[in-house]
């Protein structure tokens, strides 16, 4: 069974949201040299983030960011470079491919973000916009 | 702990590797794993960036998975038989038959969005793991001789069904499979592809394809039929054809003469 993780993050700026849209295509820079000094810290964040299944825009800046995810990885490895990349998380759950998600728990710190037991039947892997507005609730 | 005890320089390390060439096919690499070579470890990024540009892997061998020996012959500045022989000898079979197998059944003969870059290594690649010296080919039970075996039936099957062989693999192959036919029907799955060969071969022997004009004056086939004619195929290959040939009726059967197939519609 297909499992995504979907993460909703909020960017300061329209600059930032775009610079982060770019580190996680397959258009982003190669190597550091190649990036504007005032990027160069969100691209080291990004650098070996794997490249995700989907991004979405949404206004105020927001992204929501897709990854295929197995049950041995821990969401904080993909929630926690955002982070570093000076993104503000605004939730995040995995949603699975025969329907059900369930959140992920943030706590204090985000190193420490976690599957949770606050799970629904709905189905919502393959509605991205569904999955939104269930984070920005 | 010192990078020199952590890690093992596969390639050169010099400037020349992050040329801006480089870069440019680094990015189509990306892209070509991302979409073909699944399973690759969660933390795969890092490692292939560090073979890539500085020509370091660690010393524990691994961690691009079962595609490492791939992506070290996809990223190596040059590459040649031997280097691809000898990456690959280092590594398990399923390496090179995974490899060998994707190329089968996705590529061979196949118009694919993938970076021309991209696939002259991967033939390069295939043609090289075909090489008697390729370990993986001698495994008990090895399915890899039966891919060679593939590769070269498929080409009649192109031939029947009205299309060119020259972007099959297999008429790169055609020298290596012919002098290897002895031994490469002696793989554990080698019936199956006999069997499709001898229905391929039964059509064309009796002009029974789709586009007869383009189909015989195909250069693979003619050249194939100068060996066949002038008995020049090994001798496995010769008995294995003369025989398909034999079954057909007199009055049907292709003949050739001047370098030219001559067929009866």
């Amino acid at each position: 069974m297909e499992c995504l993780l979907y993460v909703l993050v909020e960017a300061s700026s329209l600059e930032l949201r775009d610079q982060v849209e770019l580190n996680l295509s397959l258009d982003k820079p190669v190597l550091e040299e190649d990036v504007e000094p005032q990027w160069q810290s969100l691209f080291s964040a990004l650098e070996f983030l794997p490249l995700p299944e989907q991004v979405c825009k949404f206004d105020k800046c927001r992204l929501l960011i897709a990854w295929a995810i197995d049950f041995s990885t821990v969401p904080s490895y993909f929630i926690s470079p955002l982070v570093s990349a000076g993104l503000k998380t605004l939730g995040a759950l995995e949603a699975f491919e025969d329907g059900g998600y369930c959140r992920v728990s943030m706590g204090n710190e985000v190193l420490k973000a976690a599957r949770s037991n606050k799970c629904r039947e709905e189905q919502v892997f393959f509605s991205p916009n569904r999955v939104a507005s269930i984070l920005m609730a | 702990m010192s990078l020199e005890t952590d890690f093992i320089q596969v390639f050169s390390e010099s400037d020349s590797l992050k040329s801006p060439e480089r870069k440019a096919y680094y990015k189509e690499l990306v892209a070509f794993s991302r979409e073909w070579l699944l399973g690759l470890p969660i933390d795969a990024a890092q490692h292939f960036k560090r073979l890539f540009f500085e020509g370091y892997l660690p010393v524990n061998r691994g961690v691009l998975g079962s595609w490492e020996p791939f992506l070290i012959c996809l990223s190596a500045p040059s590459l040649d038989r031997d280097y691809v022989v000898s990456v690959f000898n280092q590594y398990a079979n399923h390496s090179a038959y995974d490899v060998v197998k994707i190329f089968r059944v996705h590529f061979d003969g196949r118009d694919r969005a993938v970076s021309p870059d991209i696939i002259s290594r991967y033939c390069s690649v295939v043609e090289s793991l075909g090489h008697d010296s390729a370990t993986w080919l001698h495994g008990e039970r090895s399915s890899g001789p039966d891919l060679y075996l593939s590769f070269y039936a498929v080409l009649f099957g192109a031939l029947c069904r009205g299309r060119g062989t020259a972007k099959y693999i297999g008429s790169r192959l055609v020298n290596s499979v012919e002098s290897n036919f002895n031994r490469l029907i002696e793989g554990v799955g080698s019936a199956e592809q006999l069997t499709y060969l001898t229905k391929q071969l039964t059509s064309i022997f009796s002009a029974e394809v789709e586009e007869p004009e383009q189909c015989y004056s195909d250069p693979f086939l003619v050249g194939f039929a100068e060996r066949f004619f002038t008995c020049q195929l090994p001798e496995a290959l010769q008995g294995f054809c003369q025989n398909i040939y034999a079954a057909v009726p007199p009055s049907q059967r292709i003949t050739f003469k001047d370098d030219k197939i001559f067929y009866v519609e």
